[in-house]
């Protein structure tokens, strides 16, 4: 039996983290309330080389969906950034001369525009989907963008003036850190880096020698004020640049998503952080999402099939899970799936901080509700308002215009939730206001709150809602019954019960 | 260049005026080799600087506009081969390391699929080394995304076949495992009763 009583769809033992933890989300609360930011940025970053595998996708999800629970715990801001790292290797060549290995981008290989048509084709609609399920607004930055900006460059800038105190941590088996910049002639670069030597650096900037397989010596320059010479760094590197760079941000939070096969990786970038002496309100916040395991215990990988062939995948492991645009349905019906799935691996730490086989999560899969899910805005509520809203006696509701709010429009569906009732209700209006009181100088009183008078709500809604909150301006949402009300609800107003 | 390390200095000095001593340090691609010669030179030890293949390959694509195929690898070859000799042979007394050597031949004449020379065999014969340093690669030649290039594995079999050319020629050599360059150079003094080049060992 689980925690509520009902019978339990996971079973997972205590771990030492969920041991701390009665909430997932409750990881950030330190971050949160030590650095009080004005938002929370989620950012999850996915090689774009390919058809997303259910792995990749389940961290993107968890990254929606975390956003959302944050919003409405923190009372802050939340949105998604999705890095799309283009500087994957397109094409590897050697060099006829010395063998070594010369890589292409898939940015170099494609163009800007390629880029855009594989972002597009992979994960655009799944992520207006997600976001449409989640209320939560989403950017997405390719690596190319990300390297071309002044604050990457110069935190790469800053790294080399302590090389020496990082290399060991970016490359512990020899301490050789490969840098990558492509030949500015042909956008070829050295794979490995074997040739590619740090020759002057200085407060303007650093000069890096390379030999081109096809172009021979070159010699280029990395300055902050310049958008090029492409700069294209090894994983570690670049999420140790990538890192440094957000954590200088005071007012957004950025929350690192991973799956879970980084924390190890982690530790060596952690490593780094310290020898660069990042101060600890820098020092990046990360979540690590469930890894998806084959039977042996190995991670999901493309390369079970690209190197045995479809016929040879274990029978638990359905082709969907190995690409994703082989779901059997709508990219809504899938996002719903995965929405579901991620939200009860959140319903209890022990469920997230943990790993799933593929069979458990074939079993989890095909035990998700049958009926398809009513795409709704969430919202919770406090139980005096929402037995007003089930009975059909609050036909407004006002809330602070943050950015989930900016997407509901008449005919929008609203599903408000407490104490495990849910009550879904149409949009009939919006209409936004800067303040509190200008929204009461326009709306029925009676339609927010038949119980309580104008000054009674405006000191109830500003307990909830500080300032800062309402100095993003008011929405007021008329709202109508999907359904009649339920008869156990159809009774007069109880007391306030003072929770959500 | 002389070295900065007294004890090494002297132990070189006290080479010099004796027989010659030549070790071969080779590796496939991305074994730190270039690293490594360039930490030899640092440490004052008398070392050939840039491989001779690299200079005579740019001489040859120059000539043919394009870079070499494998029909004309057989002329370069030779060229290479005359450069090692050359080298070989211009060195009569003390230590000397070798940045490849002559039986890295076979390795490269095996991965074109090309049989080894007459010639190549001859010098093997003729002209032998002292030790042979393999470098093992710094790089697992795999994807953190988990793809695996066939053109890394074609640098793995490159470094497999050199290594093997040397056991066919007759070698032992010794690995020197994946380290700083500075590491691996102490590695190899050690092996060679030298003393270690860096500083405070």
């Amino acid at each position: 039996m689980s925690r509520n009583g009902k019978s339990a769809l996971l079973i997972s033992p205590n771990s030492v983290l969920a041991n701390a933890l009665l909430r997932s989300i409750d990881l950030l609360r330190p971050r949160v309330l030590a650095a009080r930011p004005a938002r929370i940025e989620f950012v999850v970053g996915t090689q774009i080389n390919g058809a997303p595998h259910l792995g990749t996708n389940l961290v993107q999800t968890a990254a929606f969906l975390l956003a959302k629970i944050a919003r409405r715990e923190f009372s802050i801001d939340t949105t998604v950034r999705f890095g799309a790292l283009d500087n994957a290797p397109h094409e590897v060549v050697l060099d006829p001369e010395t063998h070594h290995a010369y890589q292409q981008t898939y940015v170099h290989a494609l163009g800007k525009d390629g880029i855009g048509e594989l972002i597009e084709g992979y994960y655009q609609a799944f992520f207006d989907s997600l976001s449409e399920a989640t209320d939560t607004d989403y950017v997405v930055e390719t690596y190319t963008d990300q390297q071309a900006t002044p604050g990457f460059r110069a935190e790469f800038l800053r790294t080399l003036e302590r090389l020496e105190d990082i290399r060991w941590w970016m490359a512990p088996s020899h301490g050789v850190v490969h840098i990558r910049i492509p030949c500015p002639s042909c956008g070829w670069a050295e794979k490995r880096g074997d040739r590619t030597k740090l020759a002057h650096l200085d407060e303007d900037g650093a000069t890096f020698t390379a030999v081109c397989f096809d172009h021979g010596p070159y010699e280029v320059h990395i300055d902050p004020e310049d958008d090029a010479p492409y700069l294209d760094l090894a994983t570690l590197y670049r999420n140790l640049v990538k890192e440094r760079a957000l954590g200088r941000d005071e007012h957004t939070l950025h929350v690192m998503m991973k799956g879970g096969d980084w924390t190890f990786g982690c530790q060596l970038v952690d490593g780094a952080l310290g020898a660069l002496a990042t101060p600890p309100t820098q020092m990046p916040s990360r979540i690590f999402t469930p890894q998806v395991l084959a039977p042996t215990g190995a991670k999901l990988s493309k390369s079970l099939l690209r190197e045995r062939g479809a016929d040879a995948l274990p029978a638990d492991v359905e082709p969907w899970m190995l690409d994703t645009t082989a779901w059997p349905g709508s990219v809504d019906d899938y996002v719903d799936a995965l929405v579901w799935l991620v939200g009860e691996l959140l319903t209890d730490p022990k469920h997230f901080f943990r790993s799933f086989t593929v069979k458990e999560l074939g079993r989890l899969m095909t035990v998700r509700p049958a009926e398809p899910a009513v795409r709704a805005h969430e919202m919770g509520i406090y139980k005096r308002y929402f037995d007003l809203i089930a009975t059909g006696r609050k036909t407004t509701e006002i809330r602070v215009n943050d950015s989930s709010r900016r997407k509901i429009k008449e005919g929008s569906l609203i599903r408000f939730r407490c104490q495990g009732d849910a009550v879904l209700t149409r949009v009939t209006a919006i209409n936004r206001y800067a303040s509190f009181e200008e929204m009461f100088d326009h709306q029925d009183v009676a339609s927010v709150n038949p119980l309580a008078t104008r000054e009674d709500q405006l000191a109830n809604i500003r307990q909830i809602y500080p300032p800062e909150r309402e100095a993003l301006g008011v929405v007021a949402i008329g709202i109508e019954l999907v359904d009649p009300p339920p008869a156990h609800l159809n009774r007069p107003n109880r007391a306030y019960q003072g929770d959500r | 260049m002389t070295s900065t390390n007294t004890a090494l200095a002297t132990a070189l000095e006290a080479a010099a005026s004796g027989d010659a001593r030549r070790y071969v340090i080779t590796g496939g691609p991305s074994s730190g080799k270039d690293d490594l010669i360039e930490a030899v030179h640092t440490a004052g030890i008398p070392c050939m600087a840039e491989e001779p293949g690299r200079e005579i390959y740019r001489k040859h694509r120059e000539r043919l506009g394009r870079h070499l195929l494998r029909e004309d690898r057989r002329d370069y070859s030779l060229e290479v081969l005359s450069a090692f000799i050359a080298e070989y042979t211009a060195h009569t007394h003390g230590i000397r390391f070798y940045n490849r050597g002559i039986p890295d031949g076979y390795g490269w004449e095996g991965f074109f699929g090309l049989k080894p020379t007459s010639e190549l065999e001859e010098a093997t014969r003729a002209y032998r080394y002292d030790a042979i340093f393999v470098l093992d690669p710094l790089d697992t030649f795999e994807d953190p995304d988990d793809i695996v290039w066939a053109k890394d594995r074609e640098i793995r079999r490159v470094h497999e076949l050199i290594v093997q050319g040397y056991y066919d020629a007759g070698y032992e050599p010794v690995f020197v495992q994946p380290d700083s360059a500075t590491a691996r150079l102490d590695f190899i003094c050690a092996n060679l009763r030298l003393p270690k080049p860096s500083p405070g060992v």
